[in-house]
């Protein structure tokens, strides 16, 4: 009766979307010491930037001509294109990623400069939670950026096609979400030896002197706006990369997946693994995604076990386990699960070679 | 051809003055602890489903529906601070943390609200307060929450500054918020002030809730719909300035209700856009005036001698 | 070469209403030990901070091996050649005490698109790993390399800091009481450090709060009270400068 199957491409499909947006936000607070509260607008516009496109894109590899994607013929159209072209599909993705990720690093380059303005710390997170209103305003009613409230939907997955061809086991239902769903681990992999890298390097150092004291980092040559502009481009561009993952994941660019409530259980990620600790993100991220499909599963259950009772209740609670969890954290250890980790670079090898021979 | 025109304005005044109401305890929460507490819209959404609950057994009965909801939140606010607030404030958190801590407290309040909702079937009601008109003007009906809210308004805004003024305990807040240290070594006790300070920020903004309630479906996001207007209103005048939160709300009820129908009706633009005036207002302030249009103390200093009040 | 390489012209800076430097001009040579004293709030530290960048002064230039570097921000001050420390010291306390030091030395691997490729830079980071090793040791602190910068005791801070400095590899080295507070049976340590730093041929600018421990090293001294500088010259001249001795109301200075 229960669909494992489902639910197992479920929950690599969001636990690796989610790694993504932990270890970006890890990279930007964790050792940037830069709260980003408006992750939802990296990861949205990502999101839909990737569906216009795409949309429009579809069309154009297809030499069909374009029209108004927000349409039910269109809609159609799309999943017909998709489900018969892998051509068009997979160029039409791959450009699709690429300018989210363009995107996201832009934005996020902007987004730096309020750092550089704003007088009390706290205000950077105002503005950007007020960016990210912004954004769900004009995306949910402008009708020529979004399809409206109900979003731009028909962005199939990308492996759709292969339902089409005559190839056994790949042509089941269940292949190219799979496929897709390792996709996404891929990149999941991507980002996190990227980060690693990068934490585990000078850059990495120079980030946690700005983060512990910007003036002392200062002082000893570190161009600080630089590379907190460095910071924010870099995790925002992985945000709009998530976004890309995830619609193309869930079929439909909607407003009402990118809120603050969502930034918010994205730091509930970064803060329970610990944070400036890589493998802490990873954590975090998975206890959460652990959350967040019990709470579907539990929330079907209830539908099907006990009628009468409100199945919204389990996702109710689902907010609230993540609120205390937060405050809980907060207040006895805030410091996360994992200790917050050294920059490992060869340097230590050498002092290490030194105390093996018993210098 | 300016028919719309009263019924703006009065529009305007009536969510200028419900913004007064929730806005001051954040702007007293900013000042005398400097917390931003994003948890603040939740103490409109327990005043305003107080009203909506005990409308059910004593309906139409305003004046005990507003003191009750100021007691509820009033009550909400002080176990935020003593379960969250506290102890972090003590350990000397930054100020992020503080955001972060009081948007998960928002968040439990907000879940727990709408699971009891859930499960008292209230989710989302109206409250049975009838709203009657009682008076007109330039052919608009002046209802009597709309006098109510007006009174309530300009009376909490009086007795406020008395407060502030002329009682002990309102001039010790004030050297709290000023200088929290020196307060401490003049022997004012710090945590019995901050404690009044929760107890009014939170009433208040339950009251605003209450007074908001006639006119809307209560339910439990509705705090935290209007969380960011009700920072604006308070960046707008400067975050701690009593006389700024006055010119916030002003700002926020007019661009909202005039400014808004100005818009719609010479250039077409849809209300639906309407809460991108006081957003990109935000923005535009933080970034470019800090201090907001609140009217700084040297400036208030000089404003008085002119009037020839003596200034101390 | 420019003979001085630190000059200040009338630098004044006032903070809400209060003169704390007021039109101090002053030079220091090249390769001299040059120190800076004068009672609590004479305005040292801030004279430091317009000298590193960290403050602008109101007024008055400053220069460094003949370059304007007024209002200058602290990064760029350093890639001229100037470090400076801090009174209270402001190291990097999340990070090790190797991490600290290796901080101080510009790699290749700053830029983050070559960090992202070892081979870029690791070469360079092995290289300079040798060099903090060996100042390590110099300061007894190669046994704590991997411990918590927030570790190690008071002593250690203020040595790591000396250490730090060695290892920036600077021109012009501003050191703010580097050697008040400091336990007894460290000092040599510390004076060891210092005659190393000048005899690789830097320039040592000293803030301390009495000649006393600076009187044998010091080429000049500059005295400054109560913002303004009041007397310069060699150590034995200003010992018996009746001015200084006011300024400092009958308490030692020496």
């Amino acid at each position: 009766m229960f669909d494992i199957v489902g639910f197992i491409i479920s929950l690599v499909s969001s636990l690796g979307i989610y790694i993504i947006l932990t270890l970006s936000l890890n990279l930007e607070y964790g050792y940037g010491g830069q709260p980003n509260f408006g992750q939802a607008l990296f990861y949205g516009m990502g999101a839909f930037v990737t569906a216009i496109l795409t949309s429009n894109l579809l069309f154009l590899f297809a030499h069909q001509p374009l029209a108004n994607i927000c349409t039910i013929t269109s809609l159609v159209q799309r999943e017909s294109i998709a489900t018969s072209n892998p051509a068009a599909t997979l160029l039409a993705w791959a450009i699709s990623g690429l300018a989210s990720v363009l995107v996201g690093a832009l934005i996020g380059f902007a987004a730096s400069y309020p750092a550089l303005r704003v007088k009390e710390e706290w205000y950077l997170a105002m503005v950007l939670l007020v960016a990210a209103q912004i954004f769900t305003i004009i995306f949910s009613y402008d009708t020529s950026l979004g399809c409206g409230f109900d979003g731009i939907a028909g962005i199939s997955n990308p492996f759709a096609w292969l339902t089409s061809t005559s190839i056994p086991v790949l042509n089941s239902s269940y292949a190219f979400p799979a496929i897709y769903a390792g996709v996404i681990a891929l990149f999941a992999y991507l980002c996190y030896t990227l980060t690693e890298r990068l934490t585990n390097s000078p850059f990495g150092r120079q980030l946690k002197a700005i983060r512990d004291d910007w003036l002392a980092a200062s002082t000893l040559g570190k161009n600080v706006n630089a590379i907190r502009a460095q910071v924010m481009v870099i995790g925002s561009a992985m945000a709009g990369l998530a976004g890309w993952l995830y619609v193309y994941y869930i079929g439909v660019a909607n407003t009402a997946d990118y809120t603050s409530t969502f930034t918010f259980s994205i730091w509930v990620m970064m803060i329970l693994g610990g944070f400036a600790n890589n493998r802490g993100a990873l954590t975090g991220a998975l206890v959460l995604t652990l959350i967040n499909e019990l709470t579907l599963v539990g929330s079907t259950l209830v539908q099907t076990y006990i009628p009468g009772f409100n199945p919204n209740i389990v996702n109710y609670s689902k907010y609230l386990l993540e609120s205390l969890l937060l405050l809980i954290l907060l207040i006895y250890r805030p410091k996360g699960l994992l200790k917050e980790s050294r920059i490992k670079t060869p340097a230590y090898t050498l002092f290490k070679e030194g105390e093996k021979s018993g210098e | 051809m300016l028919s719309w025109l009263p019924g703006s304005i009065l529009r305007s005044v009536f969510e200028s003055g419900i913004f007064l109401m929730i806005s001051i305890g954040l702007t007293l929460t900013l000042s005398v602890v400097k917390l931003p507490n994003f948890a603040h819209a939740e103490f409109l959404t327990i005043g305003a489903y107080t009203s909506l609950v005990l409308s059910q057994v004593v309906p139409n009965n305003i004046p005990i529906i507003l003191l009750a909801s100021f007691l509820t939140a009033a009550i909400l606010a002080l176990a935020v601070h003593n379960a969250v607030f506290k102890p972090l404030i003590a350990r000397k958190s930054s100020a992020y943390i503080l955001v972060l801590a009081s948007f998960a407290a928002a968040q439990f309040i907000r879940y727990t609200v709408f699971i009891a909702g859930s499960l008292g079937g209230v989710l989302s009601a109206h409250p049975l307060i009838a709203v009657t008109p009682v008076v007109y003007i330039a052919g608009q009906a002046l209802t009597n929450v709309y006098l109510t809210t007006l009174i309530v308004a300009i009376a909490s805004t009086i007795l406020l500054s008395l407060f502030f003024r002329y009682t002990l305990i309102g001039k010790c807040m004030r050297a709290v918020s000023s200088n929290t240290v020196l307060a401490q070594l003049s022997g004012i006790r710090i945590e019995y002030i901050v404690s009044v300070m929760w107890i009014i920020a939170g009433g208040l903004g339950g009251v605003g809730g209450a007074l908001l309630s006639p006119y809307v479906t209560v339910t439990p996001a509705l705090g935290f719909n209007l969380l960011l207007e009700i920072f604006a209103v308070v960046i707008f005048g400067g975050l701690t300035s009593f006389v700024g939160t006055i010119i916030g709300s002003l700002i926020m009820g007019f661009s909202e209700n005039t400014l808004m129908d100005f818009l719609n009706i010479y250039f077409g633009v849809p209300y639906t856009y309407t809460q991108l005036i006081p957003f990109s207002l935000i923005i535009i302030v933080l970034l470019v005036k800090p201090t907001g249009f609140g009217v700084s103390y040297s400036a208030n200093r000089a404003l008085r001698r002119l009037i020839g009040v003596r200034t101390r | 070469m420019s003979e001085w390489i630190l000059e200040t012209q009338s630098v004044s800076k006032s903070y809400g209403g209060v003169r704390a430097v007021d039109q101090v001009t002053l030079r220091v040579k090249r390769g001299s030990v040059t120190a800076l004293i004068g009672p609590n709030g004479s305005g040292k530290s801030t004279l430091f901070n317009i000298i590193s960048g960290v403050d602008k002064p109101d007024s008055g230039k400053v220069f460094v091996s003949n370059n304007d570097v007024t209002g200058y921000p602290p990064h760029k001050l350093f890639q001229m050649g100037v470090y400076r420390t801090f009174q209270n010291p402001r190291l990097f306390f999340g990070m090790s005490v190797l991490e600290n030091t290796l901080l101080t030395v510009k790699s290749p691997g700053d830029n983050p698109l070559r960090a992202l490729l070892p081979s870029e830079w690791v070469n360079h980071e092995l290289n300079i790993a040798e060099q903090a090793k060996e100042i390590l040791e110099l300061f007894r602190l190669s046994e704590v390399y991997k411990n918590s910068a927030s570790e190690i005791s008071g002593g250690q801070i203020k040595l790591l800091q000396l250490a730090m400095a060695l290892m920036a590899n600077p021109e012009l080295v501003l050191l703010d009481e580097p050697i008040a507070g400091v336990s007894p049976h460290l000092v040599p340590t510390i004076f060891d450090a210092l005659l190393r730093i000048r005899e690789q041929g830097k320039t040592l600018f000293i803030i301390e709060h009495r000649l006393h421990e600076l009187f044998e090293v010091a080429d000049w001294v500059y005295v400054m009270g109560r913002g303004r500088l009041i007397a310069s010259g060699p150590p034995s001249e200003i010992v018996r400068n009746e001015r200084v001795r006011e300024e400092y109301l009958g308490s030692s200075i020496v």
